[in-house]
């Protein structure tokens, strides 16, 4: 800690980057991170997360709006858009709080970097080198909660043709959209299409798969 | 495909991610809304301080000997007249004077009546006696 308060530099944003916070920080941003903040910490709590309660919904976009501000997480107006930069930050962060709910290592999100390069880091360098260096190769229990989500989604989508494709590539080791699009069929509508049904599909997950989740050890 | 701990937070996450992108396209009820008014309002505190302290900071600073003593019209206005001229100077002058409320009420009258100076002044000198 000492080292890191040494190491830090006060962060000063210049008068372009400070209006351009100020301009992009809009009710329109705040309602899209809350909702998209709500339906993660919801989605999570289906595999065992904590719950989506208004308190941490708050605090999941006000946090990611503070700690851009103060400086502990590198926003670059020319890389994104404020909007992408928030909606990053609680991504990562509620990925990080489910690999707490499931006894997985892990990772201080803020500045953790700072301390050994002296310099502000993108969310997702820092992210990505921590769970890198944190995560075990396998982890059983896990894999079967993947698995378990993954058939009773496959279960609940029936016969429908634009989301089972994307639940198939998931199964397959998608990772990303794009990864999605090149093991499928699918056009970007049809994935658009699926992911709006798929959002229906999530919550109708069973409560067995949170018990089983939280049985992990 | 061997699938490690990592693929598999990895797979739930891009599950999830979409999902949320879906719904963050949705609509907030009436009382989401004053929740989402509660995290702006927080924020624009935030930002608000930080312009009040670089203001104050620029009030504190030693004034350009070009700006001068300040005019007799304005020692004579009052708080609210002040406030009044900035804020018709935002309006008409949109890209001359950047604030918010709540930076203002951090500053002194005289703070005020140096920022009116500044913002007028320059452009009217022959009204500043």
């Amino acid at each position: 800690m000492e080292k890191y308060e040494q190491k830090r530099k006060p962060f000063e944003p210049t008068e372009e980057w400070l209006a351009e916070y100020e301009r992009q920080a809009d009710e329109r941003l705040i309602g899209r991170a809350r909702r998209y903040a709500k339906s993660r910490a919801r989605s999570i709590a289906k595999v065992g997360g904590r719950g989506a309660d208004d308190d941490y919904v708050r605090e999941l976009v006000q946090e990611a709006l503070v700690s851009t501000f103060t400086g502990d997480l590198r926003w670059d107006p020319e890389e994104k858009t404020l909007e992408a930069h928030v909606l990053d930050v609680v991504r990562f962060r509620t990925k990080n709080d489910l690999a707490r709910a499931l006894h997985l290592p892990h990772v201080v999100l803020d500045g953790e970097r700072v301390s050994e390069t002296g310099e502000y880091d993108t969310i997702e360098g820092e992210v990505s080198e921590a769970l890198a260096r944190s995560t075990p190769q396998s982890s059983p229990e896990l894999r079967i909660v993947v698995v378990e989500t993954l058939a009773a989604l496959r279960a609940l989508a029936g016969d429908d043709p634009r989301v089972l494709p994307i639940v198939g590539a998931i199964e397959q080791g998608a990772t990303t959209r794009d990864d999605v699009l090149a093991l499928t069929d699918l056009t970007p509508e049809d994935y658009h299409t699926g992911r709006v049904r798929l959002t229906a599909l999530v919550q109708q997950l069973p409560d067995s798969l949170r018990r089983a989740a939280r049985g992990m050890k | 495909m061997t699938m490690t701990t990592r693929n598999d937070l990895d797979a739930l996450d891009l599950l999830f991610h979409e999902v949320a992108l879906s719904e963050a396209d949705s609509v907030s009820t009436r009382a989401e809304r004053r929740q989402e008014r509660d995290i702006l309002a927080a924020v624009r505190a935030m930002t608000a301080a930080t312009r009040r302290a670089r203001y104050l900071d620029e009030m504190t600073t030693p004034e350009p000997m070009s700006l001068g003593a300040l005019p007799a019209k304005l020692l004579l206005w009052t708080r609210d007249a002040l406030l009044a001229r900035i804020v018709a100077i935002a309006e008409t002058n949109p890209g001359a004077v950047r604030y918010a409320h709540q930076e203002l009420s951090g500053l002194s009258d005289n703070d005020l009546r140096r920022l009116v100076q500044m913002l007028e002044y320059p452009l009217h000198d022959e009204e500043a006696s």
